[in-house]
């Protein structure tokens, strides 16, 4: 059976000097599990990968890996693979010696690292570049060659640190796939860092959302997007419009929310409660929103100001006309096909009934929308 | 095994080695300086009133400062030109060229100091050459004084110049210059308005190693400066005489001198302000087209190069004169290789070659040794202690050799363990030590070039495969910055191997180098031994060379 925690973390605290990078950083991740995390610059995910990796070490808390306790060993100790984000291969040796250096280090016999050698460069798609010379394969190719290398001395634990990022994008995509089949063949608990959306959707089975040192929310992917819990998660991961109005009606964990400026009623999640009459913020997804035939209770009246064509789908940014009850015009985005409107046309606009659901949360005080 | 104990192991380890460098680096130097005011028994000044109230020492003092001012000034009128040519222009034969304008570089300074003495002497070849043309019964003119020195300095240091500016140029964001075009500037404009700002920091780095090589030369000044002293010379002539109290105090103001350069001339460098933000493509070169400028630019650049090569060929040629025989002809009468077989088959000439050999091989490991571990150890543990550690290494290469030699002599005279001093002058192991501790700017500043340029996530990734710190060491660092290592050591080796500024103060006739050797030889009028030595000290300058260009290569 698979142990559903076999990494757990607890109060994870780093400072560097006056900056605390990471705060009170609690997870855990089950075994054969890829787990990324996902953050802008500054976020600390870096930091949690090098806590994780032994390259720094924790002001407190602690890390444990199928129930051992890492935090205090030296990284060489630790037993865990790491990806890095320039690969970090070794440019004196082969493609081969590269793969084999992690085996070498724990002893292996020659035999052994041969097959062992072969055997990892065959599940990369390398079988015959163990002679190659680092200068003489291409980027994507790299990239392979340091999971080879990270995955050969089996380790507990595969680290990744932003896999992908000195890839072009055609490549990216490729090479992601092949990475995703890499991991699942061998069936290893993987931690994923980076700051892209659609890398993290793509490779984590959950993806872990960091924000200025504090773990946002952890969660599938559907669930971050579709039930943000907190502002930051529900700005950071994909497209949203910010429209302010007051609670009507709780009914559990949904709120019907007049939308300020508008005859509209929507329904959304209440991220953290709430009473009727509260001030609140709604956020909505732009594939939520849909055009509207000609004008009906329920539509809100907007123009088109700007048109981002994308081929299947375009995104299109409308602005209602100022009124008295909001500080300024609401602004909204539709996701919609390409032809639906022109740039300057007015439109109406209303929830659909297909897309996520909005997301509703009490609005701070002194905020404005 | 704690957090903390991990943390302060390498801080121990870094700070012990900051205190063995600090003795063997600054204390000498503190040593020196406090006995020129009388070592406390009692403190005086009157060392220093002495010098003060004799002449020839200011003069001594000012003739130093402004042979290394004119030094510059000459260097940079050859070095920069030479290097916008040979970076800028495309001619037949231009990457070969540039190689062998390079090679004064390469030729030790005493040696080069000889060769000039055969090619441009009383009796050297262009002389007499110059003097049948003319029909002169003596010489043209005589090697002698500021002139004579100020010509070697300048065939020896406008390669600064010229290897600097040329790197700056292939540097050079090639759109910067495109800019200045597409906005009007004439090429003049474009070379004094753009071109030229964007080369000062490597100028006035050039203008430093100039200044600072200039001011601590002796060769030169020893032998054709005779009367005409500047301060390393002074020093020597002064211990020569056994006056050494005089001596440290003209060693304590070389040295008071030759930091308050470094330290002026560093107030001239913009440092990285210059840096592009962006690293673009550096220029074309020009490609010369009509024939008559392609040919003409092939041809100035193999007669310049053979002009600047005459010192070599002299040399050469000059090691197979047998003693005696060549007097008033224009060209030696007679060749023979009997110079060459005397240095490997009597003793007392080979001895000279295998002290200078073994002697140089441990300074330069030793240097090794020391200049690595210091790189690594302060590039690990940074901050104030780590910086530390770097200006240690650094020390010695703006201290002159001679101020350096007399420094050690002072502190290693006397046997006194408790002080940190013991009797090393008169045993063979002061030059190998003097040569080490002189030669550790080469082998550290590589290796702190080295290991700098290494991505830190490649000792990560070695951890994280289950290395430890000696395997990450001995399998990735040290392969990794084996080819600064080799450049490093390749420099420290040929420095020790020629050396005579430091030998010349502490030598004695069992350790007597090859460079002390030549002086003798020399003396004796035998220029054909000395000139067999010199060969070959080029000879093995030029291969530690290319030796140093193959490590390079390799990764």
């Amino acid at each position: 059976m698979k142990d559903s925690s076999f990494l757990a973390i607890e109060n994870l605290d780093k400072r560097f000097g006056s900056l605390h990078v990471l705060k009170k950083i609690a997870l855990e991740v089950a075994e054969g599990e890829i787990l990324a995390l996902l953050g802008p610059s500054g976020s600390g995910k870096t930091t949690a990968l090098r806590l994780l990796a032994g390259f720094e070490t924790p002001d407190s808390g602690s890390i444990r890996v199928g129930g051992e306790e890492v935090s205090r060993l030296p990284a060489a100790r630790r037993g865990f693979g790491m990806v890095f984000q320039h690969y970090a291969l070794f440019p004196h040796l082969t493609v081969g010696q590269n793969v084999a250096f992690g085996l070498e280090t724990r002893n292996w016999k020659e035999a052994e690292i041969q097959q062992r050698v072969a055997a990892m460069l065959a599940l990369v798609d390398l079988a015959d570049f163990e002679g190659r010379r680092l200068g003489e394969i291409s980027g994507g190719q790299q990239q392979r060659v340091a999971l080879a290398r990270a995955l050969a001395p089996e380790p507990r634990l595969l680290l990744l640190d932003e896999p992908l990022s000195n890839l072009d994008p055609t490549l990216r995509e490729r090479t992601r796939r092949q990475l995703r089949q890499a991991i699942e063949r061998i069936g290893i608990t993987t931690i994923l860092v980076t700051h892209e959306q659609e890398e993290a959707f793509h490779l984590g089975d959950r993806v872990a959302v960091l924000h200025g040192g504090e773990l946002q929310q952890v969660g599938r992917p559907e669930e971050l997007y579709e039930h943000p819990r907190t502002r930051f998660v529900a700005s950071f991961v994909g497209r949203s419009s910010v429209v302010s109005g007051h609670l009507e009606s709780v009914d559990g964990s949904l709120g019907r929310v007049a939308i300020a400026g508008t005859d509209c009623i929507w329904e959304g999640h209440l991220v953290e409660g709430g009473r009727p009459g509260d001030e609140v913020e709604v956020r909505v997804r732009p594939e939520s929103l849909v055009f509207a035939a000609e004008p009906a209770p329920g539509v809100i009246s907007a123009e088109v100001v700007e048109r981002r064509y994308g081929g299947a789908m375009t995104l299109y940014f409308l602005q209602t006309p100022k009124c008295e009850e909001t500080p300024g015009p609401m602004k909204l985005e539709v996701m919609a096909r390409g032809n639906a409107a022109r740039a300057g046309e007015v439109v109406g606009v209303r929830l659909g009934e297909t897309g996520p659901l909005p997301t509703i949360f009490p609005i701070e005080p002194g905020a404005t929308i | 095994m704690s957090f903390r104990g991990r943390v302060t192991r390498p801080r121990l380890a870094a700070a012990g080695l900051a205190l063995g460098l600090g003795w063997l680096v600054g204390y000498p130097l503190l040593i020196t300086a406090t006995e020129a005011f009388g070592g406390g028994a009692p403190w005086t000044l009157d060392h220093f009133k002495a010098f003060a109230e004799r002449g020839d020492e200011w003069t001594a003092l000012g003739r130093s400062l402004w042979i290394s001012a004119a030094s510059v000034v000459l260097s940079a009128l050859v070095g920069v030109p030479l290097g916008f040519f040979f970076e800028r222009t495309e001619f037949p034969g231009r990457r070969l060229l540039g190689g062998l304008v390079a090679l004064p570089v390469a030729l030790p300074p005493l040696v080069g100091v000889i060769a000039f003495l055969f090619l441009y002497g009383e009796s050297g070849f262009i002389s007499r050459a110059v003097a049948a043309v003319l029909g002169l019964t003596g010489p043209p003119w005589r090697l002698a004084g500021a002139g004579a020195i100020l010509l070697v300095h300048t065939y020896s240091m406008y390669v600064y110049f010229y290897l600097f500016t040329r790197a700056a140029l292939a540097r050079l964001d090639g759109s910067v210059l495109e800019a200045a075009a597409n906005l009007g500037a004439s090429p003049m404009r474009i070379l004094f308005r753009v071109t030229l700002p964007l080369l000062r920091p490597a100028l006035a780095g050039a203008a430093l190693l100039t200044f600072m090589t200039s001011l601590a030369s002796f060769s030169a000044p020893y032998i054709f400066g005779g009367n005409f002293r500047v301060m390393t010379t002074q020093i020597v002539a002064s211990k020569l005489n056994g006056d050494l109290e005089m001596a440290r105090v003209e060693t304590v103001m070389l040295a008071g001198l030759a930091l308050l350069a470094l330290w002026g001339l560093r107030l001239l460098d913009p440092g990285d302000d210059l840096a592009a933000t962006v690293r673009g493509v550096a220029p074309s070169r020009r490609q010369l087209t009509r024939p008559l400028a392609k040919w003409g630019a092939a041809v100035a650049g193999w007669s310049l190069s053979l002009f600047l090569l005459l010192p070599h060929f002299t040399l050469v040629l000059v090691s197979l004169v047998p003693a005696g025989t060549w007097t008033t002809e224009a060209l030696p009468p007679v060749l023979f290789g009997g110079n060459y077989s005397t240095l490997f088959s009597r003793p007392e000439s080979l001895k000279p070659l295998l002290n200078s050999a073994w002697m140089a091989t441990v300074a330069t490991l030793g240097a090794l040794f020391l200049g690595f571990l210091a790189a690594r150890s302060s590039l690990r543990v940074k901050g104030r202690l780590g910086r530390l550690l770097e200006s240690l290494v650094s020390l010695p290469w703006a201290i002159p050799g001679t101020v350096f030699a007399v420094a050690l002599a002072t502190t290693f005279s006397i046997h006194k363990p408790q002080a940190g001093r013991f009797l090393l002058i008169g045993t063979p192991w002061i030059l190998p030590l003097a040569y080490l501790l002189r030669n550790l700017p080469l082998t550290g500043r590589a290796a702190f070039s080295g290991l700098r340029q290494l991505d830190p996530s490649l000792e990560e990734a070695s951890a994280s495969l289950g290395a430890g710190p000696w395997r990450t060491m001995w399998k990735i660092l040290l392969p990794m910055v084996r080819p600064a290592l080799a450049a490093g050591a390749a420099l420290a080796f040929i420095t020790a191997l020629g050396d005579f500024v430091t030998s010349i103060v502490l030598y004695t006739l069992d350790t007597r180098p090859i460079s002390i050797e030549i002086l003798a030889s020399l003396r004796l009028q035998d220029t054909g031994l000395a000139a067999a030595y010199g060969v070959l000290l080029m000879t093995l300058s030029a291969s530690a060379f290319v030796l140093w260009g193959r490590q390079g290569e390799r990764v």
